[in-house]
């Protein structure tokens, strides 16, 4: 029963981690472009927030669909739907502190545009 | 005049390091197209040199950036347009005296200067008659020098300026170094050359009331032996019959080839000048007149495209600044060939300022050039006329660099994509007007130019999908193109924003415009992988 409950944590990193690795290719697959109002920044923003609000989706249907669809048992069925919903919330806002994080590290390259 | 706007060209791109240029533009035009052009130029490059807008200096002097020398202008022009002053005839005054001192300046005007040359309008400049021309300079100079040594309160501003150049000139005698621009075979250019150097040391003498004076072993002198490489439809018979004197192209070649008799033969000019840099055309003179039928003497309408020879004879004047010893010998004749095959001529750095610093000239010549098309093409300021260098200040305020954001107003910016115009093209109402640099390339057609002939396209769809890093011949200096999901101009950023391209200490960089260009020339140096140059 523990070890179920921590692999819905562990599967709310991986995604994370996953999510933010890609949202760091996508800004740097963006290319910069010229002129007075470039429109490459808002594109890795825009690009940063469908992948965060993908990650609790993400997060929530993997554990779902591999992990609880295979627990019979009612009381570590609610056990792990709790563990799911903070491990959730958890893949999202360290996806969101890590992201500005970078963003704060990488000042004047493309994850700047995260949070400029 | 042309000569000189390719001069001041050669500073913008960053040829003359640390220097201090005063400039002296001398013609007997006051309307001059061409002269109005270069002084509008000159005007620009200060403003884009000078931190504050209120306040033009010129800046100051700078290394390895665009823009390096500080420029100063002093105009000057003999002024013909009042009517006692329209032609030699009444110039001269040949009417005041006693009764046999008027006979005696008749008869010896009458020897020296035909009836028409004693008579033609002089606001035109000297159409071709550089016996009166050389004269009447030496006079002019000298008139505006004793005008301002009498009453400087009452001196005419052209007069003024030229006092101010004396002084300045007298001031930094040890260590002036003066070049003079002009051709030999057409009027006011070709009348100057022998009489400036000793003209300049009369209004020295003159100005400093007799305290100063200019050694001329010691002020180096040096000039362009500029032929025919120009030429313009012959004047029709109506024109001819109502101007009397007036250039004639046809005569370009004789006056060219008796100049040069003249030079390496006349003792004055072979004591006063260090070198003389002879400069031609040998293939088909470029015809002023292919658009405009009407042979234009001079005045507002006179703006004739620049020429590679302008470059090669701005070239020249780079060789004799730069050179660090000078012998105390008499003049040097100095030539260079370049390589010709097919119809043109193959032109590479070296054949412009010579092996050592070949790479250097094509270097901040291909660097200023990608910075114009960034600011014209790519970012649209000649295209859709929005701000063009304002577009490197937005990518640096995107990428968290605070090092420009106090200091350029959009004003300021706007003057840098003013002067890019004028340095490469202006595109209006779906014309392209050429601007220097593609002017030069025309001159240059069919043969080559160190870039490639897409660099100086006029499609405007080409122009909007212009690659600024692919500009070179020579494909080692090209920017790199990238990987799949990216670009020349991706990788140039990435460039632009790296840590390296900021100023350094040695390029004397010190205001917000002075570093932000520094900062430019740094990154597109780095590109076009010259920075071992440096």
């Amino acid at each position: 029963m523990q070890t179920s409950v921590v692999s819905a944590y562990i599967i709310g990193i991986v995604v994370f981690i996953v999510m933010l690795l890609i949202a760091a290719v996508v800004a740097n697959v963006i290319a910069f472009q010229p002129g007075t109002n470039p429109s490459d920044p808002r594109k890795r923003k825009t690009w940063f927030w469908i992948l965060g609000f993908l990650t609790p989706v993400l997060t929530f249907l993997l554990a779902f669909s591999i992990v609880y669809t295979g627990i019979r048992m009612r009381n570590v069925q609610e056990k792990y739907m709790t563990a799911m919903c903070i491990s959730t919330v958890l893949s999202f806002l360290l996806y969101v502190v890590s992201g500005f994080m970078l963003s704060k590290i990488f000042n004047h390259g493309k994850l700047h545009h995260w949070f400029s | 005049m042309r000569c000189l706007e390719s001069f001041v060209h050669l500073c913008a791109i960053g040829m003359f390091d640390n220097e201090e240029i005063n400039i002296l533009t001398l013609d007997t035009d006051q309307t001059n197209g061409n002269k109005g052009r270069v002084e509008q130029l000159i005007d620009l490059y200060q403003k884009v040199k000078s931190e504050k807008p209120e306040n033009i200096d010129g800046g100051s002097p700078n290394a390895n950036t665009f823009f390096s020398a500080k420029i100063n202008l002093y105009r000057f022009f003999t002024d013909y347009n009042a009517t006692e002053r329209k032609t030699f005839q009444n110039l001269s005054q040949m009417n005041s005296g006693t009764t046999e001192q008027k006979e005696d300046n008749r008869e010896l005007s009458e020897l020296l200067l035909d009836e028409g040359v004693r008579n033609f309008a002089l606001d035109h400049g000297y159409r071709a008659q550089t016996h009166l021309g050389s004269m009447l300079m030496y006079n002019g100079i000298v008139e505006a020098a004793r005008s301002v040594a009498a009453d400087k309160s009452k001196a005419k501003s052209q007069d003024k300026e030229l006092a101010a150049f004396a002084t300045k000139l007298a001031q930094d005698a040890s260590n002036a170094m003066v070049f003079v621009f002009g051709s030999v075979f057409g009027g006011t250019g070709a009348s100057s050359i022998p009489v400036i150097p000793v003209a300049l040391t009369e209004a020295v003498r003159i100005v400093s009331g007799g305290s100063q004076s200019l050694d001329l072993k010691v002020v180096k002198f040096g000039a362009t032996l500029l032929t025919k490489y120009f030429t313009f439809k012959a004047p029709d018979k109506s024109q001819k019959e109502k101007e009397k004197i007036i250039a004639d192209a046809s005569n370009f070649a004789l006056n060219s080839q008796a100049a040069l008799q003249f030079y390496q033969a006349d003792p004055t000019v072979k004591s006063c000048y260090k070198r003389l840099y002879h400069i031609g055309w040998p293939i088909n003179s470029i015809d002023f007149t292919e658009d405009n039928p009407k042979t234009i003497t001079g005045g507002a309408e006179q703006k004739n495209d620049c020429h590679v020879v302008e470059l090669l004879s701005a070239c020249a004047a780079y060789d004799f600044f730069t050179l660090s010893k000078f012998g105390n010998q008499q003049a040097q004749y100095l030539y260079r060939s370049a390589d010709f095959s097919g119809s043109g001529f193959c032109f590479e750095g070296s054949d412009f300022v010579g092996n050592e610093k070949g790479l250097i000239f094509e270097n901040k010549l291909g660097a200023f050039l990608s910075f114009a098309h960034i600011v014209l093409s790519v970012n649209g300021a000649a295209l859709s006329n929005s701000h063009g260098t304002m577009g490197f200040l937005e990518r640096f305020k995107a990428q968290d660099i605070k090092d420009y954001e106090q200091g350029i107003t959009e004003a300021q910016a706007n003057d840098i994509d003013e002067y890019m115009k004028w340095f490469a093209y202006d595109y209006s109402n779906g014309s392209l007007t050429r601007g220097w640099i593609y002017q030069i390339y025309k001159s240059i057609k069919p043969g080559r130019f160190i870039f490639k002939p897409s660099a100086f396209t006029e499609n405007a769809k080409e122009l909007r999908d212009m690659d600024p890093g692919n500009l070179f011949e020579d494909d080692k200096h090209n920017w790199d193109k990238g990987g799949v999901f990216s670009s020349r101009y991706n990788n140039y950023v990435k460039t632009l924003i790296d840590q390296r391209c900021k100023p350094k200490k040695e390029q004397n960089v010190n205001t917000t415009k002075e570093r932000f260009l520094a900062h430019i020339y740094n990154s597109i140096t780095i590109v076009q992988k010259f920075n071992e140059l440096n």
